[in-house]
């Protein structure tokens, strides 16, 4: 009895080991064997990718995403085709009491929840797309960031964003200019977002190593100069055919015009939030 | 195309009860429902949830039916979640449909399951489809399921399938084989149980394109080489002679792609920083053995696991997407504050030993003494716990249940604070029941956690007035009475329970402190919560 009984465990552990044959492993594409040299052309339509980071002064991993953000962000991966944003929302970005501002604003508080809260900081959206297998718009995992943002990036571009601001430095104006030319006919509601980043803001942040005072975040999302849900394209957007809006925002003097960024996007404007090309510049270049 | 299964099932009992005149089926169910109502209270952190700004009211509710019939077996369950706070404490998840169905049928010693399933392999520790509730975790395996009986007391059974994800379902496969057996002789005083279990997971091409998309934005340094395969074996049994049951099991895994928060990760400008994909093979070793007395009792239990995150792909976190379930290594505590601090089991790597004591010196007097350490690989503390409960009884009159708990528990670790000391708690707990007369009786729990470190001190006290076998009435108040990081702040609660034969509704007032859980380098807040709470549980 026990000797059949036994028998039937061996057979089992045979069959086990029919689903252990060896397989074909995918090839990984080296990205850093070779520096990605390809020069932005301004006259080419190339895809960039948006990241929506939420982050906050008391959450303890976001530094390690900032760093990861700043790794895909440089030369020999993404460069700058990958555009990122730092919302500070939600409970992990409450100030400390020595903290010398608070970041959060209510745009930001508006857009955590109009992209999914999610369950744990840090968090991106990419592109404000739902990637398959996916719950919701948020992904917590940074480590997993580059892959999301790698897949995007092999989508082709269908649309052209030429965006170009002018400052004046007396007034604090600035005016922001945005043509959208499509490569193809696009009868889809769509909605144009920008807004404004400020990078090196030095304040106390909370690390894996304790309370930092003196860190410097960046790419903190400062405010929408559209609608916070972006405004509706009204134009027609056909192949190869431009159209442009101007915008126009003082900035505030506590900003270092210096160190901010126009952030400029198009997204889908129904139950789909995807983005389909983003653009950025420095305030002054 | 949703509602087929409901469609499947109407039609099923309907068929039935047209065919057969002399067997009845039998349809049984149960129904649970949640529903919150918030208030505002910006003093405990209540606030800045969509619950709390403008929905003010959230409700979770299951409602299961099982029907059986000439040895078919067919189960349908609706859930609904109305702006509820149980996906995501902070945020509020509305959907509705057909949670759950199933049909199970046995034909000779072939047993056949399809649906949304629910099983495990030996203590669940490399396959455990399971349903929890309060934490949202609906882990049912969405395929099918071979059993055969091998002989009289073994069985081998295939499961392959998907596993769900909502409404929805990850795209990975799962496949898993089990065989389980018991082996003893005539009269003899000693049993065999073992078993052995294999679970395979593939990697649908999406998932694994979008891992060879993350590794090819890392250094050569850091590159993996992922499996679209990865396998899980375990070996388990159970040896018993005479009052001794000793339980043994060892999982292996193949290599797997896991995000590790602390494995080091060379960026592109040459500096490094933590967090990134490592593919690592995993072990859990696990071992328990109980000796049982006349008014004694003895269990012993050890475990050790190492890269033992098990999960549907390497993009979901915290409690997303788990194929298995590791056994805790901490004595499951109820009281209020004896339970405050519960060590999150560390999937990565831990080793765990846990002993549990029982005995009776006299009929009427209980003790109960249990010793809980919990390391990481590198014997860093994580956990330790040591406690003492004694119990007397007099007859029919009243019940005194007294006890102290020590504990120790790595706030850095278990919710990724830097800097912070170990949480040292002393808890001594007195619990008193008092039987007015044949239906009415009294009871109160007055506890103290005495501690430096974290929130600071707290006292709990509760009173409990039951009339049954229908009402229960209970008020309760949590108050911080040393606090470090707030004002003084009392946390009370106003519960009113009635059961009639199967049914037990409450209404509660609730007001509860609010904490954090991390894992895998992601933090979750688990908001206090504020507002009046209805429940309903019934089965028919």
């Amino acid at each position: 009895m026990i000797i059949r009984n036994i028998k039937y465990l061996v057979l089992l552990f045979f069959a086990c080991t029919l689903v252990t044959c060896t397989e074909n492993k995918p090839i990984i594409p080296c990205l850093s064997c070779e520096a990605n040299t390809t020069p932005i052309n301004p006259e080419t339509v190339i895809k960039k990718v948006l990241m929506e980071e939420f982050t906050g002064v008391r959450c303890v991993n976001c530094p390690q995403a900032k760093i990861e953000i700043e790794n895909l962000q440089s030369d020999n991966l993404f460069g700058e085709k990958f555009i990122a944003v730092s919302y500070h929302a939600g409970f992990f970005a409450r100030p400390y009491n020595n903290s010398k501002n608070d970041y959060r604003t209510d745009q930001g508080d508006v857009l955590i929840e109009f992209l999914d809260q999610p369950i744990g900081f840090p968090s991106g959206v990419i592109n404000r797309k739902l990637f398959s297998g996916e719950g919701d718009l948020q992904i917590e995992a940074f480590a997993t960031w580059g892959g999301f943002v790698g897949q995007e990036l092999e989508e082709t571009a269908i649309m052209f964003l030429d965006l170009e601001t002018t400052y004046n430095a007396s007034n604090r104006v600035l005016n922001v200019s945005v043509g959208i030319t499509p490569t193809q006919n696009i009868s889809d509601d769509l909605n144009l977002s920008i807004l404004i980043t400020e990078d090196d803001i030095v304040d106390v942040q909370l690390t894996p190593e304790g309370i930092v005072e003196a860190y410097a975040q960046t790419h903190v999302f400062r405010t929408m100069i559209t609608n916070t849900f972006g405004d509706p394209i009204t134009d027609v957007l056909v192949a190869n055919q431009s159209t442009s809006d101007i915008y126009s925002f003082t900035l505030p003097n506590e900003w270092v015009a210096e160190k901010c960024k126009v952030v400029a996007f198009v997204h889908h404007a129904t139950d789909s939030k995807e983005v389909l090309q983003v653009e950025e510049v420095a305030i002054i270049k | 195309m949703r509602q087929l299964p409901l469609i499947f099932l109407i039609t099923f009992i309907y068929a039935t009860s047209l065919l057969g005149q002399d067997e009845k089926g039998t349809l049984s169910g149960s129904f649970q429902a949640n529903a919150n109502f918030f208030l505002r209270d910006s003093t405990i952190g209540a606030t800045n949830t969509p619950q709390y700004d403008h929905q003010l009211y959230g409700a979770d509710a299951w409602l299961n039916l099982n029907y059986n019939y000439s040895g078919f077996d067919v189960g349908l369950r609706f859930d609904l979640f109305n702006n509820s706070n149980l996906l995501n404490p902070q945020s509020s998840y509305t959907a509705e449909g057909i949670g759950r169905w199933y049909i199970k049928k046995k034909i000779d010693k072939f047993s056949l399951a399809g649906g949304y399933l629910y099983d495990q392999i030996g203590s669940g520790i490399i396959f455990r489809a399971y349903e929890e509730r309060p934490l949202l975790i609906d882990n049912a395996l969405y395929g099918v399921r071979l059993g055969y009986d091998l002989g009289e007391n073994w069985e081998i059974k295939a499961l392959t399938g998907r596993q769900k994800q909502l409404f929805d379902v990850f795209s990975p496969n799962l496949k898993a084989l089990n065989i389980d057996g018991y082996i003893s002789e005539d009269e003899a005083n000693w049993s065999l149980s073992p078993g052995i279990g294999l679970v395979n997971r593939t990697y649908d091409d999406a998932t694994m394109q979008r891992i060879v998309s993350t590794v090819s934005t890392f250094s050569v340094t850091d590159s993996i080489a992922p499996s679209f395969n990865t396998n899980a074996l375990t070996i388990y049994n159970t040896l018993t002679v005479g009052n001794v049951s000793w339980y043994a099991e060892a999982a292996w895994k193949t290599e797997d792609v896991l995000f590790n928060p602390f494995a080091t990760k060379t960026n592109r400008d040459g500096t490094t920083s933590l967090g990134r994909l490592v593919n690592e093979k995993g072990s859990v070793y696990y071992s328990s053995i109980s000796l049982a007395g006349k008014g004694f009792g003895l269990t012993l239990e050890g475990k050790r696991t190492e890269n033992f995150s098990f999960r549907t792909n390497p993009f979901v976190s915290l409690n997303r997407g788990m194929i298995n379930f590791l056994p805790p290594m901490a004595r499951f505590n109820t009281y209020r504050l004896t339970s405050r601090y519960t060590p999150a089991i560390q999937e990565l790597g831990e080793q765990a030993v846990k002993v549990d004591l029982k005995f009776r010196p006299k009929k009427n007097i209980g003790i109960e003494l249990n010793f809980s350490n919990i390391t990481d690989l590198e014997d860093n503390l994580l956990y330790r716990e040591a406690y003492s409960e004694i119990q007397i009884k007099k007859k029919r009159k009243w019940i005194l249940t007294g006890g102290l708990q020590f504990q120790q528990y790595n706030q850095a670790i278990f919710e990724t604070k830097p800097d912070v000391p170990l949480v040292k708690t002393f808890i001594p707990f007195v619990d008193f029941l008092y039987k007015i007369d044949r239906k009415k009786s009294v009871r109160f729990e007055l506890q103290y956690m005495n501690t430096e470190q974290d929130f600071g001190s707290w006292v709990f006290g509760l009173v409990e007035y039951a009339i049954a076998p229908k009402w229960t009435f209970t008020i309760s108040d949590m108050y911080n009475s040393d606090p470090k990081k707030t004002d003084k702040i009392h946390y009370p609660r106003i519960d009113l329970f009635y059961t009639i034969k199967s049914n037990r509704f409450s209404v509660s007032y609730v007001k509860q402190v609010e904490g954090v859980v991390c894992s895998g380098g992601i933090c979750r807040l688990e908001p206090a919560f504020s507002g009046f709470r209805f429940t309903a549980n019934s089965t028919f």
